[in-house]
């Protein structure tokens, strides 16, 4: 779906990406972390030409952007950042069509879609009509992301979307993301600084240092033992192992042997993680799972952490 | 602060009780009059408006009461001295005229102050209201012929064509100079705006002229002009000359390019960066960016710089009665060069009320186009 090939860019003397090549496949949501100054927007920005590269190439669907007409490709592609940007003089509603009013859509098809993704990103119809300065940092947000989304993109490039929001407004916006992610199956490519979002939300992370990429692929694989050093410091929180059991479904360690009378129950979607927790809660070594009729023990845990 | 709205009562009432000049009344339009002591002329009627203006300072009277008191005691004191001024006149000869004394000026404008200082808080609307009831008062009062004693009248009747001609008059040279002085700095600010290094050198331009006297520049600008106009005779086709309106407009202008493109400078500045940058990031060209996001924004901002222009204006061209470009200054500089102090404010008050109009018509746009917070 995105394609960047041998891409460099620079500003003046400084080089922001140095020879950076990768492949995000379509329904993919690419989590592009790594420390402030690493190229993280950069590479975002290169997707919809906001940033010209000076070598390499950059393919969206399949072609060479360095020819497509800029306005035209950023309307095809959604963005939403940090900073939101929504226009202060216009309404919530009237925000969220700018896109489809600039292709031009009719009037009652605006409509129809501004509620929908007012309902898609849980914001109540009654905003529909407030201007921006009456909206919460949460809300601001949201109406962000459904400008992002009015004309249907399917590819949206998201700058850290949730950066200026409280932890736990985060965590709402997180977890919406995702059920989005996952009813639209559009290919994302989510800036963020913060480990656990890159690791909780991607299907695929991408780890930048100054400028080049140090590690790529699924988050399990990244913190696993044989992934790049700095990339584990970086997502590992310190705990690596543990990091990576709480990325990984309890089912997929289940053993055919039925549980021991008495042991404690998984719920179905638990991870490695949660499994573990349990077992030092209750002391058990061994544990059943809801729905199916294997059992969870210590060592098959304890494997998955490897 | 508090103390103010007491002190314009005591001035009022002073004006009022003490033996100042209240009317003149003289033989004729050109010759000083006798004066006349408001006690004397109106007896005890400066009672009423006397306890109004008290009323109105009073820290418990509601701000709008206030205030109401205090442009009745203004109307009531116009309408009594006008009716005195007709009973006066009443035996003379008909050239006697009835002038307007130092007394009654200090009442009236501090019977205004007054009402403006207790309306400080009030809405924009209220102020309106009140305002456009005491004019409309003013006007049936007037009709109904209350003070067709009163010298100033007198003249008004005399000229009304030629004061209504040159109220036009003004207007139009200072929409004139307005337009011209939009044309000048509007691309000005753009390139500025595009170029940060050109806003410095512009900048300085144009505060440079605003150093420039207003009447040296009026002045300057006829031989300036004649000079060009004999180098380049075909200017004179396109009704250019040295003496009218062109200067006028011309220095007036001058005046009015600083607030114009400082208003457009700051406006366009004021679109927040964020708003700019996600309009280019979600495929808004450059031409719909500065039309849906730059100018929307910038408008609220560019308003105020345009009020300032506007009243400014209305005073700059009363100059350019000295330079024969007509409107109001030409009825000013007329009564001056005579003595003939009803003729000048004939010119000068329809200047003020302009201003005065303008500016809270201008205020009221600005409100109305503000994003609402
Ligand atoms: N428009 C720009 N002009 C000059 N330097 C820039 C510009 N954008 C980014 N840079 C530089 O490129 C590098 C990478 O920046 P960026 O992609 O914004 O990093 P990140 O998003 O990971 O924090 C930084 O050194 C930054 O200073
Ligand atoms: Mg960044």
């Amino acid at each position: 779906m995105i394609a960047f090939e041998e891409v460099t860019v620079r500003f003046g003397a400084t080089s922001a990406l140095d020879d950076v090549s990768l492949q995000v496949r379509p329904g993919e949501l690419c989590a592009l972390v790594g420390p402030s100054g690493s190229g993280k927007t950069t590479l975002l920005r290169l997707v919809n030409r906001l940033v010209t590269p000076h070598a390499g190439r950059v393919l969206v669907r399949g072609e060479d952007i360095s020819r497509a007409d800029g306005p035209a490709l950023r309307r095809s592609i959604g963005y939403a950042m940090q900073s939101v940007g929504l226009f202060p003089h216009r309404t919530v509603a009237q925000n969220i069509a700018t896109v489809p009013r600039m292709l031009g859509w009719d009037g009652t098809r605006i409509a129809r879609r501004v509620a929908e993704l007012l309902a898609l990103l849980g914001l109540d119809a009654a905003l529909a009509d407030r201007l921006p300065r009456a909206l919460s940092g949460g809300q601001a947000q949201r109406v962000g992301i459904a400008r992002a989304l009015a004309a249907d993109p399917d590819i949206l490039l998201m700058d850290e979307p949730f950066g200026a929001v409280d932890p736990i407004t985060r965590r709402g916006l997180r977890a919406e993301l995702r059920r989005i992610h996952a009813e639209t199956r559009k290919t994302i490519l989510l800036v963020t600084h913060d480990p656990e979002e890159a690791l909780e939300l991607g299907t695929h992370v991408v780890v930048l240092r100054e400028g080049r990429i140090v590690a790529d692929g699924s988050p399990a694989a990244i913190i696993g033992p044989g992934g790049d050093g700095f990339a584990r410091d970086l997502l590992g929180g310190g705990q690596p192992a543990l990091r990576r059991l709480s990325l990984l479904p309890a089912t997929e360690a289940l053993q055919p042997a039925p549980p021991p009378p008495g042991a404690p129950e998984l719920p179905a979607a638990a991870s490695l993680a949660d499994a573990l927790s349990v077992m030092a809660e209750t002391g058990c070594d061994c544990l059943a799972v809801a729905g199916h009729s294997g059992s969870l023990p210590i060592a098959a845990v304890l494997r998955g952490g490897r | 602060m508090t103390a103010a709205p007491a002190l314009a009562a005591a001035l009022a009432a002073a004006a009022l009780l003490l033996p100042l000049p209240w009317l003149a009344i003289a033989p004729n339009r050109l010759l000083p009059g006798e004066a006349v002591t408001a006690v004397s002329a109106l007896g005890w009627l400066v009672l009423p408006p006397c306890l109004l203006f008290g009323v109105a300072a009073l820290r418990r009277v509601p701000p709008l009461a206030a205030a109401a008191a205090a442009m009745a005691a203004v109307l009531l004191l116009l309408v009594l001295t006008g009716l005195a001024a007709s009973q006066r006149l009443q035996d003379l000869s008909p050239a006697a005229r009835a002038g307007l004394g130092i007394g009654l000026w200090l009442a009236l404008v501090s019977g205004l102050l007054l009402a403006a200082l207790r309306l400080a808080d009030a809405t924009l609307r209220d102020r309106l209201l009140l305002a456009f009831v005491m004019l409309a008062t003013l006007a049936a009062a007037a009709a109904a012929g209350a003070f067709d004693g009163l010298s100033l009248a007198v003249e008004y009747r005399n000229r009304a064509e030629a004061v209504k001609a040159a109220l036009l008059r003004h207007l139009a040279l200072a929409a004139s100079a307005l337009i011209l002085a939009l044309v000048v700095a509007a691309p000005l600010a753009w390139a500025g705006f595009r170029r940060p290094r050109l806003a410095g050198p512009v900048g300085a331009a144009f505060a440079g002229m605003q150093v420039v006297p207003g009447l040296a520049l009026f002045a300057l600008l006829i031989p300036l002009l004649s000079a060009l106009l004999h180098a380049l005779p075909v200017l004179r086709e396109f009704g250019l000359a040295a003496i009218g309106a062109a200067p006028a407009v011309i220095a007036t202008a001058a005046y009015l390019t600083l607030p114009l493109w400082r208003g457009l400078s700051a406006g366009l500045a004021a679109a927040d960066p964020a708003a700019v940058a996600a309009a280019q990031a979600i495929g808004m060209g450059e031409a719909r960016i500065t039309r849906e996001v730059r100018l929307p924004l910038a408008l609220p901002v560019f308003a105020a710089g345009l009020r300032v222009a506007l009243v400014q204006a209305i005073g700059l061209v009363t100059l350019g009665g000295l330079v024969g470009a007509g409107g109001l200054g030409a009825l000013v500089f007329e009564g001056l060069a005579q003595f003939a102090t009803d003729l000048m404010l004939l010119g000068a008050i329809p200047i003020v009320l302009l201003a005065l109009v303008a500016d809270a018509l201008a205020r009221m746009a600005e409100t109305r186009l503000a994003v609402p917070a």
